[in-house]
């Protein structure tokens, strides 16, 4: 029985398309076909009072909009590119740009310096660098020197582990990663030439890059690190002797004696007393210019 | 035939420019577009939102306000604004509502809304636009929007299926079954006195 139901209608529909018609005329507000004007009498009153005159309470917020509308600023009524400018810079400044901004400067100065530090910047930025912060001279010997050094030192005694290994027992073992953190940030084709080049000429001994630059007397290394014998005081070294008496001798025999340890380098004493931080040291340059 | 919609025609054109312009015909062209609007505005959202119907008005035009001056189209456009604007703000605020549920008070009386007494008796008492209302909001959701978008706001098949983000064979569909369910309700009703 209830399966027979949809049957009957779909016998009704030939007079879908009349339906139809009349709905859409209905929803369109047009006049509706003649025969169906009956049927659709009460529907047609009903959208009719939807669309009747607006009772006085649908219009009671008009002032409330007005006022609205009154009070937005208007591009003829204020005109003045200047209060949005300063409107925009204020707005601006509370969001989070200017808090990005100083970080994104702080990385930029923090980079900056580090690089001074590390002796890498152009020749006049260096200069400067040197006069106003304290940062390593410009080394003068330019691309020369540093070409058989780097070919003959790889890699750093510090950045490895057993340049750590020819630290004193009491310090290396004190503070190794501290150390290695150091070594591999300032380690610079600067940093292995300047302590060999001309020990004790501007070379002494730093904690923090080997003792290649010429840090201020607040730096740490001097009194941390062991002094070798030999090697005039490590303090009189930053003002006494400029660093451009051992830059302007790119000899490779000036350059490769430390690494030969024939001069003692405040890294090398240490491994005379154990063999194997020496081994590696030599082992390095030997294996290119092994020793008479 | 239809009081609402499309009745300020080809004045409209003048009275956008001026209401945008800012002269000093702009508060007069814009209490003509706000005269025009208001009532179907409100009457669509006493169906889709009938809790806050004159509150989420208010809202729609501060929004529309703050648009005005950007704004770019005829007559069909800036209704289909107008309402897309209320639809958006009905529906926040329908969330806002399911996350902070109003309870009613107990003491209001049983007949103080319109869709709290039977619809179709009050069609038939008093054919007014609230019992229009009342008996479109007997329908389901969106056969009742979709016939007040085409009805009320005077938007063509078109536009509304855009709106309520459906083709426009579903919207006419719905509009249809809407209508018929209309009648059938009406029907019975008359059937039975």
């Amino acid at each position: 029985m209830t399966r027979r139901e949809p049957r009957r209608e779909k016998s009704s529909r030939p007079d879908r398309p009349s339906d139809e018609r009349s709905l859409d005329a209905l929803l369109e507000g047009s006049q509706l076909p003649d025969g169906d004007l009956a049927r659709w009498q009460p529907v047609s009153q009903v959208l009719t009072a939807l669309t009747s005159v607006p009772a006085s309470s649908e219009l009671s917020g008009e002032a409330q909009a007005l006022a609205e509308f009154r009070g937005q600023p208007h591009p003829v009524r204020h005109p003045g590119p200047v209060h949005h400018r300063g409107q925009g810079w204020v707005s601006w400044l509370r969001g989070p740009r200017p808090a990005v901004a100083a970080a994104a400067g702080a990385v930029l100065v923090g980079g900056l310096l580090a690089v001074a530090y590390a002796g890498d910047l152009p020749a006049a930025a260096q200069r400067l660098a040197h006069d106003t912060i304290d940062a390593p001279p410009v080394a003068r010997s330019g691309s020369a020197a540093p070409d058989p050094d780097a070919s003959q030192l790889p890699a750093s005694p510090l950045g490895t582990a057993a340049g750590r290994a020819s630290f004193p027992p009491g310090r290396g073992a004190a503070h190794p990663d501290r150390r290695t953190s150091r070594g591999s940030l300032f380690m610079s084709p600067h940093h292995h030439r300047r302590p060999g080049s001309a020990p004790g000429t501007g070379g002494g001994p730093s904690g923090r890059s080997g003792g290649g630059h010429q840090f201020p007397s607040g730096s740490p290394a001097p009194s941390g690190l062991p002094s070798p014998s030999g090697l005039p005081s490590p303090s009189g070294s930053p003002s006494g002797s400029p660093t451009p008496g051992a830059s302007q001798q790119p000899s490779p025999s000036a350059s490769t004696a430390p690494v030969d340890g024939a001069t003692p380098s405040p890294w090398a004493a240490p491994s005379a007393t154990r063999p194997s931080g020496h081994h590696h040291r030599t082992g390095a340059s030997g294996a290119q210019s092994p020793p008479p | 035939m239809p009081i609402l919609g499309n009745v300020i025609g080809e004045k409209f054109e003048r009275l956008l420019a001026a209401a945008q312009g800012g002269t000093g015909e702009a508060d007069g062209a814009f209490s003509v577009l706000w005269r025009d609007a208001n009532p179907a505005l409100l009457r669509y959202l006493r169906v889709i939102a009938p809790e806050a119907a004159e509150d989420i008005a208010a809202d729609t035009w501060v929004q529309v306000v703050r648009g005005l001056v950007s704004f770019r189209g005829d007559e069909a456009a800036w209704r289909a604004w107008l309402f897309t604007t209320a639809r958006r703000r009905a529906i926040d605020e329908g969330r806002r509502r399911s996350r902070r549920p109003v309870v009613s008070l107990p003491e209001l009386p049983d007949d103080a809304g319109p869709g709290s007494a039977d619809p179709a008796d009050l069609v038939l008492e008093k054919l007014s636009t609230e019992g229009a209302i009342a008996i479109i909001s007997s329908l389901p959701r969106l056969q009742a929007e979709v016939i007040l978008l085409r009805v009320v706001a005077g938007l063509d098949n078109q536009a509304v299926a855009q709106l309520v983000g459906r083709s426009p064979g579903a919207v006419r569909v719905a509009a249809h079954r809407g209508l018929r369910h209309l009648a059938a309700t009406l029907g019975e009703t008359t059937g039975g006195l």
